[in-house]
């Protein structure tokens, strides 16, 4: 309809315009925003910068003139003349830019894509205005204060005075049309629909009919939808539409890239996600950490407020060695006391990994990607300065930075070295402790770098989350788990993605079964990690990850995980002889026999195989066949999907190369296994339980284990929901279920022949 | 390649000879290094020892002490206090007057002499200050 309408329009059209700039002159920011965020809905959503611009324009315009009273009459041509004149006295210099003015309604669309401000360096472009006074808009806009007049028509008189309520009396009348559209269904309002029909075939996305036209207003409006949506919807609109426009409009609105959006969005809720984005908006506080080396808190704040900065401890109390400046008259990084080595400045957040590790005084300390050293300073100030304190990251010249501060900190036990981190547990093992926080995307602190929304896809998400699995594994190879104060790792990102935190987190779990996941020591503090998110399932350890959002700590978004190391000896470490063939497949089987009970240690799942041995017959097989095959080691990962392969075979080679000592280490290993076995058995009355299974439920699991092997050896990879659903019916934690298979399978055997 | 001492304990040296020759970048407390020519520079990284164990000590007044932080030397205007005795030229540790160790130089005279200096004067020559952890990080390694 609005295409037959177009030629009628066309005529009539300026003067609705020139009105709708008369409206947004009269009023106030809010209404103007509203306003011309209104027609940026109307207009097509695909190219979203022009909207954006000409509004903008709106509102400088709307300031320039902001006396001028507001005519809500269409219906008389001479008010709407004397109007077009009015905004031509603004027009006058863009008509002369534009030069082809004869007729003044067209001058007039025609400059409302400038502002005077802006006309020294905007350039008009045809297609703007076109673009902006799509002929349905103009019907629309016009239609609507119709509507609007008629009820309004004794308000005329003095409009100056009235304006604003009548403005926000039109706005909100405009929303009742849209609950009554609601309510009634499409009859009510013809135009709308009309209005709609054709946005849709002119521009892809279009927004859900009846929703609020700002977009602020909008993405509240579906929010607070979707938080009751069975009540609040409109009939006939999937949840799905609801989403994705909010989606839309939170990227318009916040700048990201789509597909953050709609990852925040899945991840978070969409009433979360809108405060998510608000906070990332928002700058975090500026935050120092005391140097307990060389001073305590509370001289250096006294120190500090001399110098005249305003600073206060840490809300919430979680940290005795933070500050948080609220002004400062100096520059904070270049105080007499900065230089000293008395604070460095740190975001809270860093804070949180290394109070998770808590390190102790004389212990081996391992920073996998240290610099510029911030948190490995507070590494050693908790050491106190005693033991041995490794700083580690890739690039050496990222290292300077890290010897600058750890010498300006005095920090006296660190050795600073730059190895690829994945490489460091062929260069030195047998740490009490490791932090790893890794490389990521940084999808937790847009506040500090906004170019985050635009540059960070879900591809480098992806790219980053296999690295840090990488470095997490190199990790946890490094810890040495018979450490008597120590044996655990922290693993932390400055990013909020489920796929760089949790997913690496879970793999680790699978790929590395002697570690577990330990309460961070951090109380309550920080949100639990996900142990479901979109159609992820991860171990229900995960919960006892914390979680650091803007939006909830007003922190930058971050993730710590702490993880124990239970043994040093994998439950499947032989899996790396895999690729050793037949041939060290009789020695394996041999030291297997050697410990194969305990091997089975912490994780239960050793614990019931280890009495029956027939049953495990079906692997061997297996996995002969398995071994014989050139790429062994390959398949041996869940994750053989190429990436990991490279690391898993170096791993593998290095893992063969020492087998000959590796029966003599396991010797003193064999009691402690045991005793972890113990004691996970006696904390988690399920695994108490499970060493009475029944034999029929182990074999219908054993079956379903082996289909899973299959599925992962040979087809491209099992999905986590499938390998989930086998678990459910199984009965197992997903931990033993979700070991790569080589592991179990070696394991069987070794239990086997014993 | 440079060379340079550092300060360590020895069981700390020995783990780490674990790590290879090119990817050490530095151990424990960097004391300074040998200059092409052979001469030992001492290192603003060694401050917190020298700090410990210095007879000879100057405070300087707070007005002066990011003077002395930009690299310039100590004039008498800004000298807060020094101990007795200190020899012409022999190394000093420069405090704040809060016994913040700033850095080091060299007495340019004797003590009695700074007595009776006109104000600008030098008292101690710079030779290194903590100021250099922001102006020059890149080469304290």
């Amino acid at each position: 309809m609005g295409k037959k309408r177009a030629p009628s329009v066309q005529s009539g059209s300026p003067s609705s315009i020139s009105r709708a700039i008369r409206r947004n002159d009269g009023g106030d920011a809010r209404a103007t925003r509203r306003d011309t965020a209104e027609r940026q809905r109307k207009l097509p959503l695909a190219p979203s910068t022009k909207p954006i611009s000409n509004g903008r324009q709106h509102q400088v315009r709307g300031k320039k003139k902001g006396k001028e009273p507001e005519p809500e009459s269409e219906s008389e041509v001479e008010e709407s003349e004397a109007e077009d004149e009015d905004a031509e006295e603004v027009g006058e210099e863009d008509e002369a830019l534009e030069g082809s003015g004869s007729d003044e309604e067209e001058l007039h669309a025609k400059d409302l894509g400038f502002t005077d401000d802006n006309q020294s360096w905007l350039k008009m472009k045809k297609g703007n205005t076109n673009g902006l006074l799509s002929s349905e808009e103009e019907v629309e806009e016009e239609e609507e204060e119709d509507e609007d007049d008629e009820e309004e028509e004794d308000g005329e008189g003095d409009e100056a005075d009235n304006f604003m309520s009548g403005e926000s009396e039109e706005s909100g009348k405009e929303v009742a049309d849209e609950e009554e559209d609601f309510e009634v269904g499409h009859e009510g309002d013809q135009d709308e629909e009309d209005e709609a029909g054709d946005e849709g075939e002119e521009e892809g996305p279009r927004p859900v009919a009846g929703l609020a036209s700002g977009l602020k207003e909008r993405i509240e409006e579906v929010v607070d939808i979707l938080s009751d949506f069975r009540a609040r919807r409109k009939a006939g609109v999937a949840r799905a539409e609801y989403v994705r426009q909010l989606g839309r409009d939170l990227s318009e609105h916040h700048g990201y890239l789509p597909e953050l959006t709609g990852m925040f969005l899945t991840m978070l809720g969409p009433a979360e996600c809108v405060e998510f984005m608000a906070a990332n908006d928002r700058p975090r506080p500026l935050v120092v950490r005391a140097n307990t080396l060389k001073t305590r808190r509370k001289d250096l704040a006294q120190a500090l407020v001399k110098r005249g900065v305003s600073l206060e401890p840490l809300a919430g109390g979680w940290s005795k060695v933070a500050l948080k400046i609220i002004d400062s008259q100096v520059p904070v990084g270049a105080t007499p006391e900065y230089l000293a080595g008395h604070y460095i400045l740190q975001s809270a957040s860093s804070m949180t990994p290394v109070m998770a590790l808590a390190p102790q005084p004389h212990e081996r300390v391992l920073d996998l990607s240290a610099a510029p050293g911030g948190k490995a300073s507070y590494c050693a100030q908790l050491m106190k300065n005693t033991g041995l304190l490794v700083a580690n990251d890739l690039k050496p010249e990222r290292q300077k930075a890290t010897i600058a501060n750890l010498h300006r900190l005095g920090v006296r036990n660190a050795v600073v070295c730059s190895y690829d981190g994945r490489r460091l547990p062929s260069v030195m093992k047998g740490f009490d402790r490791a932090l790893l926080d890794a490389p990521c995307s940084g999808l937790g602190i847009v506040a500090r770098d906004q170019s985050v929304k635009v540059q960070r896809t879900l591809a480098d998400v992806r790219k980053m989350s296999h690295l840090q699995r990488e470095l997490l594994r190199a990790a946890v190879d490094c810890v040495d788990a018979g450490s008597k104060t120590g044996g655990v790792l922290v693993y932390s990102t400055c990013s909020v993605a489920v796929e760089e935190n949790e997913l690496v987190v879970d793999y680790i779990l699978r790929a590395r079964p002697n570690v577990r996941v330990v309460p961070t020591g951090l109380g309550d503090f920080g949100r639990p990690g996900f142990t479901r998110v979109a159609e992820h399932r991860f171990h229900p350890s995960l919960a006892l990850t914390r979680r650091f959002y803007p939006h909830v700590h007003n922190m930058d978004g971050f993730f710590v995980c702490k993880l124990q190391k239970l043994t040093n000896a994998l439950p499947g470490k032989n899996e790396e002889e895999e690729g050793a063939e037949a041939k060290g497949k009789k020695r394996k089987q041999m030291r297997d026999g050697g410990n194969g009970e305990s091997r089975g240690n912490e994780t239960r799942k050793g614990v019931q195989k280890g009495e029956k041995g027939e049953e495990e017959a079906p692997f061997r097989i297996k996995k002969k066949k398995k071994g014989s095959q050139p790429q062994g080691p390959v398949r041996e990962t869940p994750q053989s999907t190429a990436e990991t392969t490279v690391a898993e075979s170096r791993v593998s080679g290095q893992a063969t190369m020492s087998s000959g000592t590796n029966s003599e280490r396991d010797g003193p290993l064999v009691e402690k296994k045991d005793k972890h076995t113990r004691k996970t058995e006696s904390k988690t009355p399920k695994a108490a339980g499970e060493d009475v299974v029944k034999e029929g439920k182990k074999k219908s699991w054993q079956s379903k284990q082996e289909r899973g092997r299959h599925e992962v050896g040979e087809g491209p990879k099992v999905s986590n929901g499938e390998r989930q659903k086998s678990e459910q019916k199984s009965g197992r934690p997903k931990e033993s279920q979700g070991i790569p298979v080589g592991r179990k399978g070696k394991k069987a055997k070794g239990v086997m022949s014993s | 390649m440079d060379q340079r001492v550092y300060y360590v304990s020895e069981r700390m040296m020995k783990t780490a000879t674990n790590f290879g020759r090119e990817h050490l970048l530095s151990i424990g407390t960097c004391v300074g290094r040998f200059t092409k020519s052979e001469k030992f520079h001492i290192s603003i990284t060694f401050l917190d020892y020298l700090a410990q164990y210095a007879s000879y000590k100057v405070w300087v007044k707070p007005q002066s002490e990011m003077g002395f932080l930009y690299g310039n030397n100590i004039i008498k205007s800004g000298l807060g206090r020094m101990t007795e005795g200190i020899p012409q030229y022999a190394g000093v540790v420069v405090y704040s007057m809060t016994d913040i160790p700033l850095g080091f130089g060299v007495a340019a005279q004797p003590t009695d002499v700074c007595k009776d200096l006109d104000p600008g004067a030098n008292v101690v020559l710079h030779q290194g200050d903590v100021g250099e952890y922001l102006r020059v990080e890149d080469e304290l390694s």
